[in-house]
């Protein structure tokens, strides 16, 4: 356990060590937000949430929390790359520490860099948009939006696992990135994708999470359960898929 | 090889064979490294060192053949084996963009080590190694050996029971050169067993007990660097002098003297029967009208002995 909070410790200080590096990788869903919930919002007005009339920042602020958990995993899954080319991961597998152990320091450096990216973002757009959500609903969100990274920064880490090189890596992200953020329930409502797009948003894991963040701040609380069994049990497994993968890649460095 | 016949074992290899791909890494590789020794492995890029050093630890199996390490087998023990191995890779295990500090902090906190008694020992170290200036610096502005000083102090924060080195003292200051033997001294004193490679073999011959060759990842021979230096026997010829390009040319083939290195101003002839090869030699240089100013014929050293067990592909490399 020691050992693991120890490379946790390593996430984190890879993380701060450049105040600049955090600004910026806040910057992308932070635009987004002012951008969309803006110029979008007017275009839209308001949007039908579970038969009711929301206005469109209201309805977009819990998916772009969810952007967040996507940029922030995206840079951070990359990172497995950057220490097996400069000899890091042979450094960091040299100490008593397992594969295992490894992969899954970077699931909770990730997890906590991308719950504490979601959280700013919502808490900021909450402020910038002067919507109001009760104690009840941000104590929900802290639960979801780690559930929600780990879904999220599973998927970039099987990738990982799956290609071979960095530069494959970063093709492979630029074309998913792209498809997970605009498949997606983030900024238009599931009805509004025609079919078979809707089929890819509907399995889409940023959905499913933006969804989950989406009941959480504005369904009752009931339909929380639902939406967070459902991002935990696919988190789940897809966690173990990646890490299988990931533990067999660096038995051999 | 068999080196340590009444010694006890800390590392044995045996028939060891690994395959990356097409490249046969190891081919057979057999030794043993006595417990509480300074062994150092010698041979030419390729020859299978830093294999041999992932395969001791675990990070990398091997397709066939025996390992045992303190006792232990890499291949299902490898997490207790660097539980107790100290190792200073030989590609930079910084992170880049992290200070000094930084880098000392998460090293003692993946080792598992007690963090206050481990900080105060980093600070000594640091402070022996003229590393003091730079402790907030980051690992990206610093020098080539400043950075490989900042593995070796990580590794010396441990007092295991083995230490393993790859390429330790590339771009390494002498002086830090010297307080790092005079640590590894106290190490090996308090039973610490030290395997190191290099391709510096006058520090290999000055510092080891036991030096062995690799070639072709096979042993090519294993021994203290003066008996190496015995078994491969034979005599250096060096004489001193002004000689043309024509007489160099053409002074290749004298019987029992083996040219081996040449300029304008010296020859070196290896050979097993100097007395019998001086003569000759010098009757040649003679006939051709060569400037001789001194003579000498001293034994093989270290180095000499390890280019003629490595054959010509690094001929006098360490030059």
């Amino acid at each position: 356990m020691g050992l693991l909070l120890g490379l946790v410790y390593r996430e984190l200080k890879l993380y701060t060590q450049s105040p600049t590096n955090v600004a910026l990788s806040l910057a992308t869903p932070v635009i987004y937000a002012l951008l969309l919930s803006t110029a979008l919002g007017r275009a839209v007005g308001d949007v039908i949430h579970n038969g009711n009339p929301i206005s469109y920042a209201a309805f977009a602020v819990p998916g772009l929390a969810v952007l967040a958990l996507l940029t922030s995993s995206m840079s951070n899954s990359q990172s497995l790359f950057q220490e097996r080319d400069s000899g890091m991961l042979l450094e960091i597998m040299s100490c008593p520490i397992s594969p295992r152990t490894y992969v899954l320091a970077k699931y909770f450096g990730t997890t906590i860099v991308a719950t504490c990216h979601g959280l700013l973002l919502l808490g900021s757009t909450t402020l910038l948009f002067g919507l109001r959500w009760d104690v009840l609903r941000w104590l929900a969100a802290l639960i979801g939006l780690p559930l929600g990274s780990i879904l999220i920064v599973s998927v970039y880490l099987l990738i990982c696992g799956l290609v071979k090189s960095l530069q494959t890596f970063l093709i492979a992200m630029n074309l998913l990135s792209m498809v997970m953020m605009f498949a997606s329930t983030i900024f238009t409502p599931q009805d509004a994708f025609v079919w078979p797009l809707n089929l890819l948003v509907m399995i889409n894991p940023v959905t499913i999470s933006a969804e989950m963040m989406r009941s959480i701040m504005l369904s009752p609380a009931t339909e929380w359960i639902g939406a967070l069994a459902q991002v935990t049990a696919l988190g789940t497994l897809l966690t173990i898929g990646a890490v299988r993968i990931l533990e067999h890649k660096f038995k051999q460095l | 090889m068999q080196v340590t016949s009444n010694l006890t074992v800390a590392i044995a290899i045996s028939d060891v064979w690994k395959k990356y791909g097409r490249t046969q890494a190891l081919a057979g590789l057999a030794l043993e490294v006595p417990k509480g020794s300074l062994v150092g492995l010698a041979g030419p890029n390729g020859a299978g060192k830093t294999t041999l050093v992932k395969i001791i630890l675990g990070v990398t199996s091997y397709d066939s053949g025996q390992v045992t390490v303190l006792g232990l087998a890499p291949r299902t023990q490898g997490m207790q084996i660097r539980g107790q191995t100290a190792i200073v890779h030989q590609r930079s295990g910084v992170d880049a963009f992290l200070s000094v500090w930084d880098n000392v902090q998460i090293y003692i906190r993946l080792r598992g080590l007690e963090v206050a008694a481990s900080e105060t020992k980093a600070r000594e170290l640091l402070r022996d190694f003229g590393l003091e200036k730079v402790l907030q610096q980051p690992m990206i502005m610093l020098s080539g050996g400043e950075s490989r000083k900042v593995q070796i102090v990580r590794a010396l924060l441990l007092d295991p029971p083995l230490l393993v080195m790859d390429e330790p003292t590339a771009s390494v200051d002498p002086e830090s050169r010297r307080t790092l033997w005079s640590k590894v001294r106290q190490l090996t004193s308090k039973g610490t067993t030290v395997l190191w490679t290099t391709h510096d073999l006058h520090e290999m011959a000055a510092v080891s007990d036991w030096a062995f060759v690799l070639k072709g990842g096979q042993l090519v021979r294993g021994d203290t660097p003066r008996n190496l230096a015995r078994l491969v026997g034979g005599d250096v010829i060096e004489i001193r002098g002004r000689f043309s390009e024509e007489l160099r040319a053409n002074i290749t083939e004298i019987p029992a003297a083996r040219l081996i290195r040449h300029s304008s101003t010296e020859l070196v002839f290896e050979s097993n029967s100097p007395e019998a090869a001086l003569p000759r030699v010098v009757a040649v240089l003679h006939d051709c009208e060569a400037t001789i100013s001194a003579i000498s014929i001293r034994s093989v050293t270290f180095e000499e002995a390890y280019v003629r067990l490595v054959g010509g592909e690094v001929r006098w490399a360490f030059y």
